[in-house]
């Protein structure tokens, strides 16, 4: 039932097992400071939402925090808060993440707390109502009120037309509110039982000692032994580019937002595509910093990343401009330039290696707290079913090679495949 | 036995923590050096910080530090920006240099591995930098585009017109990034010679942690650092600023704004005061974390907000206190009453004892949680040895906390938080929350490039 330790140089040492209710447990010990991190992740996230309850996962992070049968309301941060520790959650597409850390010796309560909430919650109409207005608030600040923030509600709705990745994970205004108590209760039955949960405990704790305290909180949750249904991916194949204008926001300069479709996190294709946006934009000796910015002079601002999903996601390239009159002509002609090298000749060993070594760089510091150890383990396990691919995954992008990274680039990163949003100051 | 879930499980007994030990020693021209040696991960963190900033910075001139510190890393005499950052890159490390109001740092993080490397770098651009023509002309022309965006976001231009007013002529309240005014007039021999008389070793040190010995380390340096030139600096000598004596509303107009950011303070402390520790407590308690009475407030009971928070942000010389949230334009000026009147509260009553403990609890048990990684350490260290703080400080803070009564926070409360004569600054529409606002005393209202409307 339990793994042999991992002696893989640099990688993260764990053990798991199940519970008979199905909750998968990870175990991560690590002695180095006092401290502990309990990490829960469930297997929900946007994409399991329907569309007129677009944004209802991220709320229902926030309900999580009203209070569960033993736990009163607003008393779930006073317990951690107290105890010198500090909680936080975030909610994706694809999973919803919730995780203490804590001083050593308070490793209980956070037990407690998580498993409380597990167990059964309570909620009121105030919580509701008081939820939805935070939630409504932290979309203003953070999409409605800042440049370029309904970027990513205007890209997925041109991404996607079908799946429900073509809606936000924060949603609309009409739909946060038209959630009721039947939607909560229903979600909770849903999404939040052991079986759909994975928790990783990592930090000072004594393995036989954190499993019994596992077995005594969380053992005797039920699990009434429902399934679920996951969405099917069914997006059509993309004929052609899809584009879209914006010139009545206020943003202070133009900028051009490219992204591309492509396959799942995980896959060898999603892999070679992560080195390849790195090499085109990492740094200044980036391809793309070195066209845009440097050479060209025509931008002020240029990146590329991808956006990783359970399901296939977004490969993303983006560049803005240096004055409000500019055009963007430029921007797009430069962009398509540098990929029209890679397509056909290309990167080179010496650009590999310095995205192979940025990415080693970027999975070793993610290992120097016990949250970033927990969550890599905890992001392994929910979305490839496969704890161990959380250490196999730096030798997977040593081995890419040049030719898979041109094959990436010529299969993806095309002008035909991708979706455009431009945006452009208002006339004054 | 049955689980009784009703009440949280005892905690176990409490582990005592120190400070982890470092390791102080001196390079060749006797500039301290700091070393936190840790081999769980194949990593190594460095900073050389020098310990002058954006307070030489004159009106005018605003962003001279901070231009000069970034063109560090775009050339030397031997070395391209472009070889820089190409070399940087392949490693998969980072380079950078920054200043920030009372010192200038050039930092590394690297693989193990490759820390030759990045040394080779920190020191070129450290002791050679050209401040070539075509490289200032384009980190000018991005400096530009930079502070034009920053203008369109509320809580730059708040920030931005607090704390002009609040330093009042202090180098501490100018624009530390530059002005669309100050930028261009920063030419090649003003930055070169800014830097070159701020860089000595005399008024250095480094802060090294990771996976690395002392004599590895010293001696990297020592071959790298033996060439660079050694002279007294000159600190520049520069008046406080004055207390604000009544309360005043500054709008910062933005059309089309939904919400309006809001600054509600006044003048602060210094890090070195001794009452900082007793501030830092009684601030946490106010609107320092999520349970703070401001927050709760205003996003927990009356939902006006994402969140709120109040800091005392205190430098060299001296600080600000400042509460800051961004709220419903509508709700503005009721926001701006809750936080005054938390204001007066706080000064007017003891806290409870519940609260006290509270918050104790929380900085005694949360500690820990901020000392957790080598880098973590390192960046306490380098507070230490900044603002010339005793070297056990850090060992004694758990216990200077613990300390702390309901009279020492009362004390600090009525020295230090002052509601009769804040600065309220808001940006966001400006004509909507004029007629209200008027309410906490006389009203101006500026646009985006801080010209009075």
């Amino acid at each position: 039932m339990q793994n042999p330790p991992n002696t893989q140089i640099g990688a993260i040492p764990y053990s798991e097992y199940d519970l008979p209710n199905g909750l998968h447990v990870i175990l991560q010990e690590d002695h180095k400071a006092p401290i502990v991190c309990l990490n829960i992740a469930y297997h929900v996230g946007s994409k399991n939402e329907t569309p007129d309850r677009a944004g209802f996962a991220h709320l229902f992070e926030h309900l999580l925090f009203e209070g569960s049968q033993n736990v009163k309301r607003g008393e779930f941060d006073t317990y951690i808060t107290q105890a010198g520790g500090y909680d936080n959650a975030y909610t994706t597409e694809d999973k919803t993440n919730y995780y203490e850390v804590l001083p050593a010796h308070q490793i209980g309560l956070g037990m407690w707390l998580e498993s409380d909430r597990m167990l059964g919650f309570t909620l009121g109409d105030e919580s509701l109502r008081t939820q939805k207005d935070v939630v409504k608030e932290e979309k203003r600040e953070r999409y409605d009120n800042a440049p370029y923030g309904t970027l990513s509600e205007r890209m997925m709705k041109l991404a996607y037309k079908t799946f429900p990745y073509k809606w936000t994970v924060i949603g609309d205004m009409q739909t946060i509110e038209a959630a009721t108590l039947n939607d909560v209760k229903d979600f909770y039955k849903t999404f939040y039982s052991p079986a759909n949960a994975v928790l990783v405990l990592s930090g000072d704790f004594q393995r036989a000692d954190a499993e019994k305290m596992i077995e005594k909180f969380f053992g005797s949750i039920p699990n009434d032994g429902h399934t679920l249904a996951r969405p099917i991916f069914n997006e059509a194949e993309q004929e052609g580019e899809r584009r879209e204008i914006v010139d009545n926001e206020a943003v202070p300069l133009p900028a051009v937002f490219y992204t591309y479709p492509m396959p799942p996190e995980g896959t060898d294709d999603a892999i070679a595509l992560d080195l390849l946006t790195d090499i085109l934009s990492t740094g200044r000796s980036s391809r793309l910093y070195q066209k845009l910015i440097y050479a060209d002079q025509v931008a002020s601002d240029v990146s590329s990343y991808v956006d990783l999903r359970e399901m296939p996601g977004l490969a993303w390239i983006y560049a803005v401009a240096n004055e409000p009159e500019d055009p963007i002509a430029p921007i797009e002609i430069a962009i398509e330039k540098v990929l029209s090298e890679v397509r056909a000749t290309g990167v080179t060993e010496t650009e590999l290696q310095k995205a192979k070594n940025k990415t080693e760089m970027r999975l070793v510091a993610g290992r120097v707290t016990v949250s970033g150890k927990a969550d890599q383990l905890a992001h392994a396990r929910v979305f490839f079913g496969d704890t161990s691919q959380a250490n196999s995954i730096i030798d997977r992008y040593l081995s890419v090679t040049t030719d898979d990274i041109r094959k990436a680039a010529a299969t993806y990163l095309v002008p035909e495949k991708r979706c455009t949003v431009i945006y452009l100051p208002p006339k004054q | 036995m049955k689980l009784d879930r009703s009440k949280p499980p005892q905690p176990g007994p409490l582990t005592s923590v120190a400070f982890p030990k470092f390791i102080t020693a001196k390079t060749v021209h006797g500039t301290p050096l700091y070393l936190v040696e840790n081999h769980e991960q194949p990593l190594v963190s460095m900073s050389l910080y020098l310990r002058s900033g954006s307070i030489n910075d004159v009106p005018g001139k605003e962003g001279l530090a901070s231009l000069a510190a970034e063109l560090l890393t775009k050339g030397t005499v031997s070395r391209s920006a472009t070889q820089i950052a190409e070399e940087i890159d392949f490693v998969g490390g980072s380079l950078g240099a920054s200043a920030s109001s009372d010192s200038t740092t050039i930092s590394t993080s690297v693989l193990t591995r490759y820390l030759s490397t990045a040394l080779d770098l920190l020191a070129d651009v450290t002791l050679n930098p050209v401040y070539a023509n075509e490289e200032l002309d384009r980190a000018k022309l991005q400096r530009i585009a930079g502070i034009k965006q920053s203008k369109s976001d509320p809580g730059y231009l708040s920030e931005g017109i607090f704390s002009k007013r609040v330093f009042a002529g202090h180098p501490y309240g100018l624009e530390s990034n530059g002005t669309e005014e100050s930028i261009p007039k920063l030419d090649a021999s003003i930055l070169k010679d800014f830097y070159f008389n701020i860089s000595s070793p005399s008024d250095a040190f480094f802060v090294v942690a990771g996976d690395i010995s002392e004599s590895e380390i010293l001696g990297m340096l020592n071959e790298r650092f033996a060439r660079w030139n050694n002279f007294p600096v000159q600190s520049p000598n520069i008046a406080l600023p004055s207390v604000g004596q009544k309360r005043e509303v500054i709008l910062v107009e933005k059309a089309q704004a939904v919400q309006s950011a809001i600054r509600v303070g006044h003048l602060g402390i210094a890090r070195n005061d001794p009452d900082y520790i007793a501030c830092y407590v009684l601030n946490m308690l106010l609107g320092g974390y999520f349970n703070s009475r401001i927050n709760l407030n205003l996003r927990e009971k009356h939902g006006f907000t994402y969140g709120a928070r109040s800091f005392f942000d205190a430098r060299k010389q001296t600080g600000a206190f400042a509460v800051s949230t961004e709220v419903r334009t509508e709700v503005t000026a009721r926001a701006v009453e809750e936080i005054i009147n938390e204001l007066t509260l706080i000064r007017k009553e003891p806290v409870s004892t519940d609260e006290l403990s509270m918050v104790k609890n929380y900085i005694i048990g949360s500690f820990p949680l901020s000392i957790e990684t080598p880098q973590q350490v390192a960046g306490r260290i380098a507070t230490l040895a900044l603002y010339g703080l005793e070297s056990n400080y850090y060992d004694k803070f758990r216990d200077t906390v613990a300390a702390l009564t309901q009279e020492d926070l009362l004390r600090v409360a009525e020295t230090y938080i002052h509601p009769d004569s804040v600065t309220i600054s808001a940006s966001g529409d400006a004509n909507a929350l004029k007629k209200d606002m008027v309410a906490f005393g006389n009203v101006e209202v500026f646009d985006h490039n801080f010209e009075k409307l």
